[in-house]
């Protein structure tokens, strides 16, 4: 059985605004089973967001290698690399929907890859498969919401309109780069869960990248310390530990504060708490 | 000792000076250049030679023609403006569509383009083929619209269809030069999104760019409608039909009496297009 | 993947539906209206008239002596498009105090006066519908129209255009001015009346100020098209490049007509490079 994504090796470096290079990923190696879920957590500016650009094709590697589902993306043709992508659905911390549509086009959007573009444009004036975006929108809590504009909608209720795009999709593999970031705090726990529960009971491979180390390692049973583009560990999250925690975040400005409480806590007992 | 307030200290220095100086004083130079420029003319003007001759015309102007002929006359070539004005704003909307494609062939939005299968010559093809087409859009809005219309009629006959054609060709450039503005000001996110989860470019353009721009591309083309129909009006006088047409025989025939009618009816036609424009723009624009 | 109960799709409301099928059929009326007809275009003879054309102006004509003579048409176009804007501010300014509404009609800048009868409020608010109408119908009429009536009144040449680009665009420029005044931020006009200033002295210091730069920017912008209208404006007769193209053009001088217009690209584009670098300055 292929590996779902197989990185070796891989760099990753963009231009600077005023000349010079920024190293992004530096030597990165990951292998993701089918079926897995994996949360990756990092300091911002660690390399999470390219990581995840990489695993969902927008971005090519510099050097290493990089493989999904055991295919290589740069033997395939235009088409082919098409297809290989729809395999993998990504949602992103922005959301990138499109505001001025209704959210039953925004949803629909999934099926891009599948549909012609004269199927596209008769969609926008009267839209298809319905029925299966009122299913992804339910999955995620908003049905009633289904033919509003986009923009009405609350920061959290967008994200969920994003999930429902990827479900749509029906990908084999969905990334979610900080997913909860823009969401309010109570709700962060709601939309993790929600991610897991429906790629469980697909089989879907899922990997997160989140800000917020205990949601991580309350949601997922593998943890990838990214940092100055690099991974520091890749463990089974009962062997993440306050040290390994401490050493990575160690210097970053943005620790949000019930973060630093949940340090604290590692400080006093001496131990990670982890209701799984 | 007390002093009073304000005295001794120095009076800070007006700021200003030259640069204010040259500010008002350019333009202001330039303008009586101007006049200066047509100042023979302008004295004439100032004779009671020139102003009885003005009073001449303007009788010859009244009463205005009112038979009902010519009145029907003057309907007919009215809706041949208006026509004129929106199939030629219409041609002119397809031709600038037509670039949108361009653009959405091309990676000008950017997205997906680290991992494109396709060969560096094809990007750079691409590429070159949007700047050719916005390249061609500036030299087609680069020649007036009347000396189109001289073009067309030679080309396609006298009447309507070279007004047409004329609004078309000018305004493809005018209305394609502001959509490819329009787009490359619109978030990549999205397209960049669709694309990552497999959509062809040309859909991940319609659903990401498009929808994003769309308001002002409908906004700008109703008001390319209200100046296409002043257009129209005047594009007749080299034979593009319409009311232009009607004055320039007016015109050419002495028959000054005429000239009011036709000028009324210009008046109203143009009220009633900019009245409909603003309607149907407002009407037009909700979501998809 | 389970049914879910879709919500009713609120579809295209009734009104937008008639609007979208009414305007599909106008626009279908009008190219056949317009007798619009591609195979007429695209027949050989029309392509090969084009075609002609085309090829008839490259390269457009470079002689020495004809770009010299070409030079005075340049310059004329420009004292043209110059003077035009000038008189059209000199007119359309006064037009705009009439025509802006709070300084008529009542509103905040009135607030704390005693009520006026009837008989005073439509005195009050003559001026402004007038300034209105007349401000209407000078900016209604395309600014070659006026170009051929000033023509015929006071003869060929560049003062016809003048006089036509300053009655059009003081239409123009009345119109926006006065929007500007309308939408203009009241707070020091209103803080001037609270101290007991007059009414013309609120406007003139509290309003005018303020939106100056507004008002400069907007003139600008139409400095750049008196530019291109002033060119056109010679086809009538009124003086300027278009004057010249014409005249290159009846005669089949093509080369020269493509120097013209070309002379015209770059002059416009001048102008809209010069009014844009000064209207960013004034942003």
């Amino acid at each position: 059985m292929n590996l779902a994504f197989e990185l070796n090796g891989v760099s990753k470096r963009f231009r600077r605004a005023g000349g010079g290079w920024t190293e992004a990923l530096q030597g990165v190696d990951l292998e993701i089973r089918p079926g897995e879920a994996v949360a990756i957590i990092g300091p911002s500016g660690a390399g999470k967001t390219t990581l995840m650009r990489l695993l969902n094709l927008s971005l090519r590697p510099d050097e290493g290698a990089l493989r999904v589902d055991g295919t290589d993306p740069t033997s395939l043709s235009q088409s082919g690399l098409r297809k290989l992508r729809a395999r993998t659905a990504t949602v992103y911390q922005q959301h990138h929907l499109i505001p001025a549509l209704r959210v039953v086009h925004n949803i629909l959007a999934g099926r891009l890859s599948v549909w012609s573009l004269a199927g596209a444009v008769l969609s926008l004036f009267s839209p298809r498969e319905t029925a299966l975006a009122a299913w992804a929108a339910g999955e995620v809590g908003i049905l009633e919401k289904l033919w509003e504009r986009t923009d009405r909608l609350s920061g959290g209720q967008q994200q969920r309109v994003a999930i429902a795009r990827a479900l749509v999709q029906n990908p084999r593999h969905l990334l979610a780069d900080e997913p909860v970031a823009s969401v309010d705090p109570s709700l962060a726990d709601a939309i993790v869960g929600l991610l897991r529960r429906v790629c469980a009971g697909d089989g879907k491979t899922l990997v997160v990248n989140l800000h917020d180390v205990p949601l991580a390692l309350r949601h997922f049973g593998r943890i990838v310390g990214v940092r100055d583009g690099r991974v520091r560990f890749d463990l089974p999250v009962e062997e993440v530990d306050s040290g390994l925690l401490v050493s990575l975040y160690e210097g970053d400005e943005e620790l949000t504060s019930d973060v630093r409480q949940w340090f604290q806590e590692i400080f006093q007992t001496g131990q990670p708490g982890l209701p799984r | 000792m007390s002093a009073a307030p304000g005295m001794g200290a120095p009076i800070p220095r007006r700021p200003g000076g030259w640069g204010v100086l040259a500010a008002w004083g350019i333009p202001i130079l330039l303008v009586l250049w101007s006049f200066n420029g047509v100042r023979g003319e302008l004295a004439g003007f100032f004779t009671a030679e020139s102003a009885t001759q003005m009073w001449a015309y303007i009788s010859r102007l009244w009463p205005p023609d009112r038979s009902p002929e010519f009145l029907l006359l003057v309907a007919r070539a009215t809706a041949e403006t208006f026509a004129i004005s929106v199939a030629g704003t219409a041609v002119a909307a397809a031709i600038a569509a037509l670039l949108l494609y361009f653009a959405a062939s091309d990676d000008v939005l950017g997205a997906g383009g680290e991992q494109e299968s396709a060969s560096p010559g094809r990007v750079m093809g691409r590429r070159a083929a949007y700047l050719a087409a916005r390249a061609a859009l500036n030299l087609m809005r680069s020649i007036p619209e009347l000396v189109w219309a001289i073009i067309f009629v030679f080309a396609v006959g006298l009447g309507p269809f070279a007004g047409v054609l004329a609004l078309g060709a000018h305004n493809g450039g005018v209305i394609g030069k502001l959509y490819a503005e329009t787009l490359e000001n619109v978030r990549r996110g999205p397209v960049e999104a669709l694309r990552a989860g497999g959509a062809r470019r040309s859909s991940a353009f319609l659903y990401g760019a498009l929808p994003q721009a769309w308001p002002q591309l409908v906004a700008y083309t109703f008001y390319r409608w209200e100046v296409n129909i002043r257009a129209a009006a005047v594009l007749g006088f080299v034979g593009a039909g319409g009311l232009g047409q009607q004055m320039h025989i007016a015109l050419s025939l002495f028959l000054e009496s005429r000239l009011v009618t036709l000028i009324a009816a210009v008046f109203i036609l143009v009220n009633a297009v900019d009245l409909m424009s603003g309607y149907l723009r407002r009407k037009l624009d909700a979501a998809f | 993947m389970n049914q879910a109960a879709v919500p009713p799709s609120p579809g295209a409301s009734r009104e937008r539906r008639i609007l979208t099928g009414a305007s599909l059929l106008i626009l279908l009326g009008s190219f056949a209206y317009t007798q619009s007809n591609p195979a007429l275009l695209l027949s050989p003879e029309a392509l090969r008239a084009i075609g002609s054309f085309a090829a008839a102006f490259f390269p457009p004509d470079l002689n020495r002596d004809f770009l010299s003579s070409s030079l005075g048409p340049v310059i004329e176009t420009v004292q043209l498009a110059t003077a035009g804007v000038a008189l059209a501010i000199l007119v359309g300014f006064p037009m705009a105090l009439l025509a802006a509404g709070n300084f008529h009609l009542g509103g905040a800048l009135f607030e704390g006066d005693p009520e006026p009868s009837p008989a005073v409020r439509r005195l009050r608010a003559a001026p402004y519908w007038l300034s209105r109408l007349l401000l209407n119908f000078m900016r209604s009429i395309p600014e070659l129209i006026w170009a051929l009536i000033f023509v015929r009144a006071v003869g060929l040449g560049p003062l016809a255009g003048i006089l036509a680009l300053g009655v059009a665009y003081a239409g123009i420029l009345g119109k926006v001015f006065a929007e500007i005044m309308e939408s203009a931020d009241l707070r020091p006009a209103l803080a001037l009346r609270a101290a007991g200033a007059s009414r013309p002295k609120v406007i003139l210091y509290g309003i005018i100020p303020p939106i100056f730069r507004q008002f400069l920017s907007y003139a600008l912008y139409r400095w750049e098209c008196a530019m291109r209208a002033a060119a056109i404006m010679g086809f009538v007769g009124a003086g300027g490049l278009g004057q010249h193209i014409e005249i290159a053009m009846r005669m089949f001088e093509h080369r020269q007509t493509a120097t013209l217009i070309l002379e015209l690209a770059l002059l416009v584009a001048a102008a809209d490079f010069i009014s844009s670098r000064l209207r960013r300055k004034l942003a």
